[in-house]
């Protein structure tokens, strides 16, 4: 039923504005059309070129003195005149016309590539339309803002239209990460959703939203978690958790049964482990759950108590920044305590902190972890005796695989960072004499010229050996006598500041023993910051000349990326970047 | 497992209108189908394989893929770590071969459905799905020509969840 002002509105004339076209050029335009029809060229304008002329203008006649022939030449004229002047307003309206034209087009074909579109999602069965939501709405990463970004995302697009809508409510990615930074209401829809073991829960640090609540959500549903994070483990300090809330969370989740979940990372602040003496029942509150398939667990500043899982671990990281830690030797016992757990471990990743205050080492027998194959230790700012006496406590006699990640900021004296490379290198032999792939990092300070000095030990059982300096300079000796005598392969890794001549010393040392090693140079750029860039070239165009040989080059750079070369090679180029800043310096 | 031989045969395909295409095995085989019906047709060189599911130009185009990705390795089984694998980035050379028309987009995924070549299938999902990553739903649904069919009930709920999402 239509509203008496609906009706006015009818009555009302239409009002144009400066954009519609005139009637008269309208007109014209017919007439026009009309007369270009009825010729006998069939609307072939360039056949005509007189059409106007001969139609519209009067012909000439003879000039004799004849006022009536005067004044109809004159209202001629002035009809003439006339016609000029709407064709003038003809070819502005034209103007009017084609734009109109030219706009209608490219809507048409806006609307023609809609629909082809439609006609390709309508032809798409759901699997496929699944997997499209799916990539345009997942935000990848294991933590509370990916999750929040995929689920925002797809809810907007489950508001598109119903098809939409089903497929996302049975897209499986979208709704199986849960974390505290999500409304309630959410965090319980998406926990009703979940019907499957796929679900990843996140607590991060303080929201805005009261943590005892989504324990208690997410908690109704734990049969179907398999991943548990709380916190950064980059950024463990950032807004953690208050201890009245890990109490509630403690309260909430005590007992909670978990029966696919597999991973379990927590990561407190440094804070957590300065307060060893006061009460952390409440920060254990994994310890109560019931979790038979838990096989990785990562921690942060607090060693775990053992644990009914704990001996179904296979993985296990822990990284503890000692820095305010006054608590050392008990903690260093409760690690240990922890360890022995967990007699299935096959990877275990220590990270240790501003470990340089001395202490005085527990008292006990040394502990064999038989079955740690994977070994990884990282030292940041950590001092040898110390972290020695936590080696002296621990045997990995099955160990293959070391990985030795050292940095040091703000040494006390240049030779500390240095040695304590060397002192864990050499100690390897007794924590764990089986390894035969090492892969050592080194990321000290960057000071300009500073080079550190390093004196590798010989390094009998190795195999495979991956070396990384990042930034750092050093200067690097290598002991006489037989040097990585075992080496079947060796990898230079982000070395961009390690010594070329150093690199072709040792080389050259392992030409000489015979040890002829299948190289891989990653990330290398083997050009110092003041190399200029016609050195570069020079270098690339010298290795692209041995391109026979097999060494290839990638980008600008000398191997920025993955490079397979021989050892051959290598000193080749080795020796060109030296002559090659040899002749610049003479220049 | 293929074999020098298998590297060196040559395969016939038969498109829906009836063209036929002859290429290298290790070409064809990058669709899990045909590798399928190879192996199960055997030796015989000579028997062409139908595939009344492509029309020519689709599958010319399906195989200017194939041949660029000849030496690839083959695709891993999905993990359950999938998810975490999933980004929209697209490599140089087949971001540049997936620029064609709406229509031609649509029948490569379709194919590559149908041929079982998850690569490919990916490509062209990423590009739909680069289409619409970022856009609201009006203008999801203007892009698509197509209309609001909720109740203003479902519409309600789902924005009702839209608001939680939206809430920190």
């Amino acid at each position: 039923m239509q509203t008496s002002d609906s009706k006015d509105e009818e009555k009302k004339p239409h009002r144009c504005d400066a954009g519609d076209l005139n009637p008269m050029a309208i007109n014209v335009l017919m007439d026009t059309i009309d007369r270009i029809r009825q010729s006998a060229t069939g609307g072939c304008l360039s056949a005509q070129t007189n059409w106007f002329q001969d139609r519209c203008v009067p012909l000439p006649s003879s000039h004799i003195y004849n006022p009536t022939q005067a004044t109809q030449d004159r209202i001629e004229a002035n009809r003439l005149h006339d016609l000029a002047e709407s064709f003038l307003l003809t070819a502005d309206a034209l103007q009017s016309l084609r734009s109109l034209f030219i706009h209608q087009s490219m809507a048409l074909e806006e609307n023609a590539g809609a629909l082809r579109l439609r006609a390709g999602l309508s032809s798409l069965p759901d699997e496929i339309l699944i997997n499209i939501l799916e990539c345009a709405a997942y935000s990848g990463g294991s933590d509370a803002f990916a999750s929040l970004c995929t689920v925002q995302d797809a809810v907007k697009l489950s508001l598109v239209c119903r098809r939409f809508r089903d497929l996302a409510i049975r897209s499986s990615f979208f709704w199986c990460r849960i974390s505290n930074n999500m409304n309630i209401n959410l965090v319980s829809a998406l926990c009703d959703r979940l019907s499957d073991p796929i679900g990843e829960v996140f607590l991060k640090e303080s929201t805005n939203h009261d943590v005892r609540q989504f324990i208690r959500a997410v908690a109704a549903s734990s049969q179907f978690w398999i991943r548990f994070t709380h916190g950064l483990d980059f950024l463990p300090s950032h807004s953690p958790l208050s201890r009245e809330e890990l109490v509630d969370v403690a309260k909430e989740s005590y007992g909670l049964q978990a029966p696919f979940l597999s991973e379990i990372s927590i990561h407190y602040p440094e804070d957590l482990l300065n307060a060893a003496n006061k009460d952390q029942t409440h920060a254990h509150y994994y310890s109560t759950w019931i979790t038979p398939r838990l096989t990785c667990f990562r921690i942060s500043n607090l060693v775990p108590v053992p644990f009914a899982s704990s001996a179904g671990l296979t993985s296990f990281t822990i990284r503890l920044d000692f820095l305010k830690c006054t608590r050392v030797p008990e903690t260093i016992t409760a690690l240990v305590d922890f360890l022995v757990s967990c007699p299935n471990l096959t990877a275990l990743a220590l990270a240790f902190g501003c470990l340089v205050v001395p202490y005085n080492a527990p008292m006990r027998s040394r502990t064999e972890l038989h079955r740690v194959e994977k070994l990884e230790l990282h030292l940041s700012n950590c001092s040898v005796p110390e972290v020695t006496h936590v080696l002296n406590l621990l045997r990995f006699p099955h160990a293959s695989s070391f990985g030795f990640r050292v940095s040091w900021y703000n040494w006390a004296s240049i030779e500390t960072p240095a040695r304590s490379v060397h002192a864990i290198l050499d100690d390897m032999s007794n924590f764990a004499p089986s390894v035969t792939e090492l892969d050592l990092e080194v990321d000290f300070e960057h000071i300009a010229n500073q080079t550190y000095p390093i004196i590798f030990p010989r390094l009998y059982g190795i195999r495979h050996f991956t070396l990384s300096t990042c930034d750092t300079e050093l200067n690097v000796s290598i002991p006489k006598g037989a040097f990585l005598p075992s080496i079947r392969t060796l990898t230079f890794k982000n070395c961009e500041s390690l010594d070329r001549e150093w690199v072709s010393v040792l080389l050259n040392r392992l030409k000489e023993q015979g040890n002829l090693p299948d190289l891989t140079v990653s990330d290398c750029t083997w050009v110092n910051s003041d190399t200029e860039m016609s050195d570069v070239l020079e270098m690339k165009a010298n290795s692209e000349a041995s391109s026979n040989s097999g060494l290839s080059v990638v980008g600008d750079g000398l191997f920025e990326s993955t490079t397979n070369v021989t050892v051959e090679d290598l000193l080749v180029l080795v020796k060109t970047a030296d002559t090659s800043e040899l002749n610049r310096d003479l220049q | 497992m293929s074999t020098t031989e298998d590297k060196t045969r040559k395969v016939k395909l038969v498109t829906s209108d009836n063209e036929e295409f002859e290429v290298d095995w290790e070409v064809a085989t990058r669709s899990v189908l045909i590798k399928h019906m190879l192996e199960d047709i055997g030796e015989s060189e000579e028997q062409a394989i139908p595939l009344p599911n492509v029309t020519a130009n689709v599958l010319k185009k399906v195989l200017e893929w194939c041949e660029h990705h000849r030496k690839d390795p083959e695709p891993a089984p999905e993990s359950s770590d999938d998810n975490r694998k999933r980004t929209l980035e697209i490599g140089d050379w087949d971001a540049k071969f997936i620029q064609v028309d709406q229509e031609m987009l649509f029948e490569i995924i379709l194919a590559a459905n149908y041929l079982d070549i998850k690569a490919l299938l990916d490509v062209g999902c990423k590009t739909v799905a680069n289409m619409i990553k970022g856009k609201q739903p009006e203008e999801i649904r203007k892009m698509f020509n197509i209309v609001n069919d909720f109740t203003p009930e479902e519409e309600a709920q789902i924005k009702k969840e839209n608001e939680w999402a939206e809430d920190r």
